[in-house]
């Protein structure tokens, strides 16, 4: 009987034991997960363990202690035996020998008669093994703070040790934290490693591909496995650095980037068809680089119709000139510029004139220094062009070469432009994430509110008197104000339907409209009247800031940025088409016209303004939104 | 009374003991078919110094039985046939005048037919109160009591009764207080289409199944002694004092007890759950009983103690099903 009370204290520990670290197991990763975020305290595997290895001690202790009965062993091997064979014998021995001082001549033999019988069980098939459940749960406890614990921890260690040797320090904020986000909120960041992913392929920049590269797995580990918030802080802080080294240096080519394709087409059309050229080039805007290659294309295909002549080859020549200027001494500030004869340029080819210290040929220049350079490597070019120009009117042969010349060194310079920006919208996207990691908490609140504002977007929202107004162009925004706190941007377009003129659809500074009010016309010729009345919109709903008004740090590093949006004068009204895409779905190809519009028209805003990362994120999830999609 | 262990071990009582129990039974079933749960309570109370209420419906063998087992018992028996008008004097005997040799008269206790070791009482129920009663101190005192004269009734007494539970004209329900010296009510089931087989072969033939005696008195009563030593745990015997409070309406009852019931057991019933364990542990070869022992005895040792109050009686709930219903909620 002792042996059977030794292996039921035994089996009486190992299930206090385990039911113990069943219970506590949760518990622990309930800690683990809640005291981070709540005390700021992190809780390493170690100290998991420990924890779980004493409460295990402490269960096995508690009921290893309690009282075993001898009736209880009496029954365990009366059951072993079998109720038949028993007939309770052990349990009526042992109770009797508790009660009888003098034991009869039955009692003895009673008492002979069950040792007899219990001798033939064994302690194993009197007490068997606990059910596994409890051991299971244990496991599973076990394997859940394990989970918890090491996984995080086992990243942090993968991920921040490399870096930490090339950075020297990283910031972390909870080592342990892991931080996963849904993939939806990691489209604009992958749309802009796409985009530099094609620039460099086309670039054959190896650094720039291995900058996306990085961003690429480390969007991947954020939306898929999870990151704690010092890895993903780290990698991302790296990230940023290695992607800023190299911008800051090729701004002057990015400017040269926007001019560079018209300027290039410019350069092939001299001596083919100046004329038509000329009058291409003249409009074309030099910030937008969708505009200039349409130029440029144009200029080909009139070339190809064999159009020359020698006074307008030199005009042509002059006015891709002014253009290039325009696009590097501006670098995307200002007013579009409309050079048709290239007298507009003056102002700006004196300030080069100006800026320039160091005359000579392009020819002259070695490839790295235009890179290191490349402002100074821009005016060269520029003064080449005007000497191609001068050259068109007497020898035309010349003027060719030298125009072949000078466009193949800005096709050059506009390729290394276009990777220098979208580098550059690499480590701003990289910051912006990083921007969002550091917030921490702000990522959930933050998703609540773009999903508000996509279903704003689709026209799901809320509003008042936009549903009055019969034009779905002229109702206000509609943002979801259905919590404190929330709120959408508030943009409002102007569709000057009713006036006898261009119409001119605003994209409005989202800080003009408030509660609706018709954003004044800043651009265009819009002669209509613009009668639109606005929805309520976010800005008129109660709970918490507008999402676009301006906040005292927008005040401070932002402002006003109008921006031009082209209309179709064929086909249907821009209002029309946005609000049928509302009602009807972004998969219109119409819609994916006026979509490209706006949303160049919006790449340029941000770049152009200093526009807060939060809010430039919300910008460009926004447009991400709205953006057309597959019919 | 002789103890066991004094003359002989314990093991060889126990044997013997079963020897003998075992022939008594197969000697009565060669001539009593089938009826083996009958028979084995019967033969319980017998061996418990009880007294056992046999109720069915006519024609089951509940006399034959009686007869039977007086027959494989080398006892005085008698038969009393309960009427409407059978007087107490004609159970317990009476006094008469009798001639005294010298010329006179003087008058002389009459033994009547309770003087017996095994009297069956059959039809217990068509008797008045007043004749049923008369067997109230001959049943627990075992002694007869006429005028001022207290008549001892010989050992082994055994009462045998027998009621018809269908023809209720004309009866008198037993009181409970005759009920609960009955050690066991036990119901007599209407038998199998095989032992229905076997009684009309028995008894349309001219085979007469002789039962000879197989048990003196002497020996049921050292019997009854070697039952008496068999001990019991007090767990078991908690068990059987637990399932007797568990019929009373109470905190602790079940349900049907609570709605059902009007009072419970007597002490008499766990006494009645005890011995029959004990038996039954004997006769299984064991030296003390166990808690299906007392599981087992507990229908015929508690459901005719258990007395139903209104809306139990117009539920017409049986008392056996209740004491069934007790017994497998009640932990060991």
């Amino acid at each position: 009987m002792g042996r059977i009370r030794r292996r039921r204290r035994w089996i009486a520990a190992v299930q206090g034991a385990a039911a113990t670290v069943a219970l506590a197991g949760p518990l622990l990763v309930a800690i683990t997960i809640v005291l981070p975020r709540t005390a700021g305290v992190t809780i390493d595997v170690r100290q998991l363990a420990v924890a779980l290895l004493l409460a295990a001690g402490i269960g096995a202790g508690a009921r290893a202690a309690r009282r075993i009965s001898l009736h209880s062993c009496a029954r365990a091997v009366d059951r072993a035996l079998g109720a038949e064979r028993s007939g309770d014998c052990v349990l009526a021995a042992v109770a009797l020998g508790e009660t009888s001082s003098a034991p009869t001549a039955f009692v003895a033999a009673v008492t002979t008669d069950a040792a007899a019988r219990a001798r033939q069980v064994a302690p194993k098939r009197a007490v068997p093994p606990p059910s596994p459940r409890s051991l299971v749960l244990a496991a599973a406890a076990i394997g859940l703070v394990l989970a918890v614990g090491l996984l995080p921890v086992a990243r942090s260690r993968a991920s921040t040790a490399p870096k930490s040797r090339a950075k020297g320090s990283a910031p972390t904020n909870n080592p342990v934290l892991p931080i996963q986000l849904p993939g939806a909120a990691l489209d604009a960041e992958r749309e802009d490693v796409r985009r530099a992913t094609v620039a460099a392929r086309e670039a054959a920049d190896r650094e720039l591909a291995a900058l996306a590269r990085r961003f690429e797995a480390l969007l991947s580990d954020l939306s898929h496995r999870g990151l704690d918030a010092g890895a993903a802080v780290a990698r991302l802080s790296n990230l940023v650095d290695d992607a800023q080294s190299v911008t800051d240096e090729s701004v002057a080519a990015k400017a040269a980037a926007r001019a560079g394709a018209g300027v290039l087409a410019t350069a092939r059309g001299v001596g083919t068809d100046g004329a038509a050229f000329a009058a291409e080039i003249g409009k074309m805007p030099a910030k937008v680089p969708g505009a200039s290659e349409a130029a440029g294309q144009a200029a080909e295909r009139l070339a190809a119709r064999g159009e020359t002549g020698r006074a307008t080859l030199a005009r042509a020549a002059q006015a891709a000139a002014a253009a290039l200027a325009a696009g590097g001494a501006g670098s995307g500030v200002g007013p579009g510029t409309n050079n048709r004869d290239g007298d507009g340029s003056v102002e700006h080819r004196r300030r080069l004139d100006h800026q320039s210290e160091s005359p000579g040929s392009t020819k002259d220049l070695p490839a790295g220094d235009g890179a290191r350079n490349p402002q100074r490597r821009l005016q060269q070019l520029r003064r080449d062009l005007e000497q191609a120009g001068a050259n068109c009117a007497t020898n035309p042969d010349t003027c060719r070469r030298n125009a072949d010349q000078t466009g193949r060194a800005l096709a050059d310079l506009h390729r290394q432009g276009r990777t220098a920006e979208a580098r550059q919208r690499l480590a701003e996207a990289a910051r912006q994430l990083l921007d969002r990691i550091r917030r921490g908490g702000a990522v959930s609140g933050e998703r609540e509110q773009l999903r508000r504002f996509a279903k704003a977007a689709r026209g799901a929202g809320r509003g008042d008197t936009g549903a009055a107004d019969p034009n779905p162009a002229n109702r206000g925004e509609q943002g979801g104000a259905e919590s404190p706190g929330g709120g959408g941007i508030p943009l409002t377009e102007t569709a000057g339907e009713d006036g006898d003129g261009d119409s001119g659809p605003q994209f409005a500074s989202p800080s003009d409209s408030e509660g609706g009010a018709p954003p004044p016309t800043t651009a265009g010729s819009s002669e209509g009247s613009g009668n639109a009345v606005a929805g309520s919109g976010i800005g008129a709903e109660p709970g918490g800031p507008v999402l676009g008004s301006r906040s005292p740090a927008g005040t401070a590093a932002g402002r006003d940025t109008p921006a031009q949006v082209r209309d179709d004068p064929a086909g249907s009204s821009r209002a029309a088409i946005i609000g049928g895409a509302a009602a009807g779905g972004f998969a219109s190809a119409e819609y994916r016209r006026v979509f490209d519009d706006y949303h160049t028209a919006v790449e340029e805003s941000l770049d152009a303004t200093v526009v807060p990362p939060g809010r430039r994120y919300l910008v460009r999830r926004y447009f991400q939104l709205i953006r057309p999609r597959t019919p | 009374m002789t103890n066991a262990h004094e003359t002989e071990p314990v093991s060889v009582a126990v044997a013997r003991f079963r020897q003998d129990v075992d022939r008594l039974v197969a000697e009565i079933g060669h001539r009593l078919v089938g009826q083996r749960a009958a028979l084995d309570s019967v033969v319980t109370a017998l061996l418990a110094g009880g007294h056992a209420l046999l109720e069915g419906v006519p024609g089951l063998g509940k006399t034959l039985l009686v007869r039977t087992l007086a027959d494989a018992m080398d006892l005085s028996f008698s038969r009393i046939q309960f009427t409407p008008d059978l007087m107490p004097s004609d159970v317990t005997g009476t006094h008469i005048l009798v001639d005294t040799d010298g010329g006179g008269r003087r008058l002389e206790f009459q033994r009547g037919p309770i003087f017996a070791n095994l009297v069956l009482a059959d039809e217990i129920n068509r008797a008045t109160p007043k004749t049923q009663s008369a067997l109230l101190e001959a049943m627990q005192e075992q002694s007869v009591t006429v005028g001022k004269t207290t008549h001892p009734l010989p050992p082994p007494f055994f009462v045998l009764a027998t009621q018809n539970p269908i023809e209720m004209e004309g009866t008198y329900p037993l009181p409970e207080a005759q009920l609960d010296r009955f050690f066991f009510k036990v119901r007599v089931p209407y038998p199998s289409r095989d032992d229905l087989h076997q009684i009309v072969e028995r008894t349309t033939g001219d085979d007469d199944a002789a039962v000879r005696p197989v048990l003196t008195g002497e020996r049921l009563l050292e019997l009854r002694g070697i039952v008496r030593q068999v001990p019991i745990a007090r767990p078991i015997q908690d068990y059987a004092v637990r399932l007797v409070q568990a019929t009373h309406p109470g905190p602790d009852a079940i349900a049907d007890v609570m709605r059902a019931v009007r009072y419970g057991s007597s002490p008499r019933g766990a006494q009645a759950l005890v011995m029959a364990a004990k038996i039954a542990a004997l006769r299984d070869g064991r030296l003390t009983p166990s808690f299906q022992d007392v599981r087992q005895a507990a229908v015929p040792a508690l459901a005719h103690r258990v007395l139903l109050n209104f809306e139990g009686e117009a539920d017409g709930l049986r008392t056996d099903d209740l004491i069934r219903e007790i017994v497998s909620q009640l932990p060991e």
